[in-house]
C-alpha cells in the first residue's frame, strides 16, 4: 500500500495539474511498490470474479430465503451448489399442494375446470421423492391438500408417519 | 402495540463500522432487537453504540426502514406495503440486498429480514439453476455425478 498524500501538501496552485491526477502520479506509486506489482493489483482487481455474496449468508438466513420459494422452486435450488443444497432440502415446512409443486395453468376464472387427477401420478412420486431426500431432522409443519382417492390410502399413511416421526407440530391434512 | 415518543423523545447515538455517527429516536433504533437489548442493557447511556458489523451506507438505509415503521400505525398497512416496495426496489442489487439482508439479520429486525428474504426469493422464483447461479454468481461445485444424483433425487422437480 502506498501512503496516502496529505491534500494540503500537494494543494499548490501553482501546479499545474488537476488535483485528481497528482494524487495518483505514477511516480510516487513506483517509489513505493514496484510497478509490476501495482499492475498486478489492478489486473487482478478488475479480473477477479464477481463474488457469490448470497453464498455467504449464515444458514438461518438462507433458510428464510428458501422457506418463502415454493416447494418446486426451493427443491430445484437444491441443485444450486453443495452450500444450498442442505438448507433447501431441510426446510422444516412442507406444504404439498398443487400451487407449491406444480406449473399449472391457473384455470379458476375460466370454465374449464382444473382436472388435478392427471396430476395424482407425478404428486404421489413427488411427495415421495421429497420425503426421500429429505435431511431435516424436525419439522415444524406438514401439510398436504391434493385430490387423492381411496387408492392411495398406503401413500398418505406413509407420509404421516413420516410426518409424525419427524415431529411435526402442525399436521393438515385435505383431499 | 407500538412505542409512541411524543412526549418522550429520547435521542440514541449509533456509530457505523466505519464511524459514522447517526442520532435517531430511541423508538427507532429499538426496531432493531439487538439495539433493544443493549439499550435495556445500559450500553447507551455512554456516548454511542457501535455497531461494528454496519457500514454507515447500509446502516442509514437500515434507520430509513425502523423510522418509517415506527411512524406508522395499522391503519396505514397498505401505504406502509407500498413504501416497502420502494424500499427494497431502491436496494438496486442482490449484493446491495446481501448487505441489508446481513445488517438486518446482526440487528434482529424481523420485518426488514422478512421483505430482504422476500424479495430475494422473488428473484430465484421460476428460474432455472443454471439462471439462478448467473444472477448470484453462485459456483456450481457438484461433479455430473453429484449433479446426476441431487437430479434424481428429486426427479419431479427437473422435468
Amino acid at each position: 500500500m502506498w501512503k496516502r498524500r496529505d491534500v494540503s501538501e500537494t494543494d499548490s496552485s501553482s501546479s499545474p495539474l488537476p488535483p485528481r491526477t497528482r494524487k495518483f502520479r505514477p511516480g510516487s506509486l513506483k517509489r513505493l511498490k514496484p510497478a509490476a506489482q501495482v499492475l498486478l493489483s489492478i489486473k487482478v482487481s478488475i479480473f477477479k470474479p464477481a463474488q457469490d455474496l448470497i453464498s455467504e449468508l449464515p444458514d438461518d438466513v438462507l433458510h428464510l430465503i428458501i422457506g418463502k420459494l415454493t416447494l418446486l422452486d426451493s427443491v430445484r435450488a437444491s441443485i444450486l451448489s453443495h452450500r444450498w443444497n442442505p438448507i433447501c432440502l431441510t426446510r422444516p415446512d412442507l406444504v404439498f399442494d398443487r400451487s407449491n409443486m406444480f406449473l399449472t395453468p391457473h384455470s379458476h376464472e375460466s370454465s374449464d375446470p382444473y382436472d388435478c387427477r392427471q396430476y395424482q401420478g407425478k404428486f404421489v412420486r413427488a411427495v415421495d421423492q421429497v420425503l426421500r431426500s429429505y435431511q431435516g431432522r424436525k419439522l415444524r409443519s406438514f401439510k398436504i391438500n391434493f385430490c387423492l382417492g381411496s387408492n392411495s390410502t398406503d401413500d398418505i399413511d406413509r407420509w404421516i408417519s413420516f410426518a409424525i416421526g419427524m415431529g411435526a407440530e402442525e399436521l393438515s391434512l385435505g383431499f | 402495540m407500538s412505542i409512541t415518543t411524543e412526549n418522550n423523545e429520547k435521542m440514541i447515538t449509533l456509530m457505523s463500522s466505519d464511524g459514522e455517527e447517526f442520532v435517531v429516536e430511541e423508538a427507532v433504533a429499538a426496531q432493531s432487537q439487538t439495539i433493544k437489548h443493549l439499550i435495556e442493557d445500559g450500553c447507551s447511556t455512554e456516548g454511542s453504540i457501535p455497531l461494528p458489523n454496519v457500514t454507515g451506507r447500509v446502516l442509514s438505509e437500515v434507520i430509513q426502514y425502523c423510522k418509517k415503521h415506527s411512524s406508522s400505525d395499522d391503519k396505514e398497512e397498505k401505504e406502509l406495503e407500498a413504501w416497502d416496495a420502494e424500499f427494497v426496489k431502491a436496494a438496486d442489487d442482490h449484493v446491495a440486498l446481501t448487505d441489508l439482508m446481513m445488517a438486518a439479520n446482526f440487528l434482529d429486525i424481523k420485518g426488514l429480514l422478512d421483505l430482504v428474504a422476500q424479495t430475494l426469493a422473488n428473484m430465484i422464483t421460476g428460474k432455472s439453476p443454471e439462471e439462478v447461479r448467473r444472477m448470484w454468481n453462485i459456483k456450481n461445485d457438484f461433479t455430473p455425478e453429484e449433479a446426476e444424483k441431487v437430479r434424481k433425487e428429486n426427479q419431479w422437480a427437473f422435468e
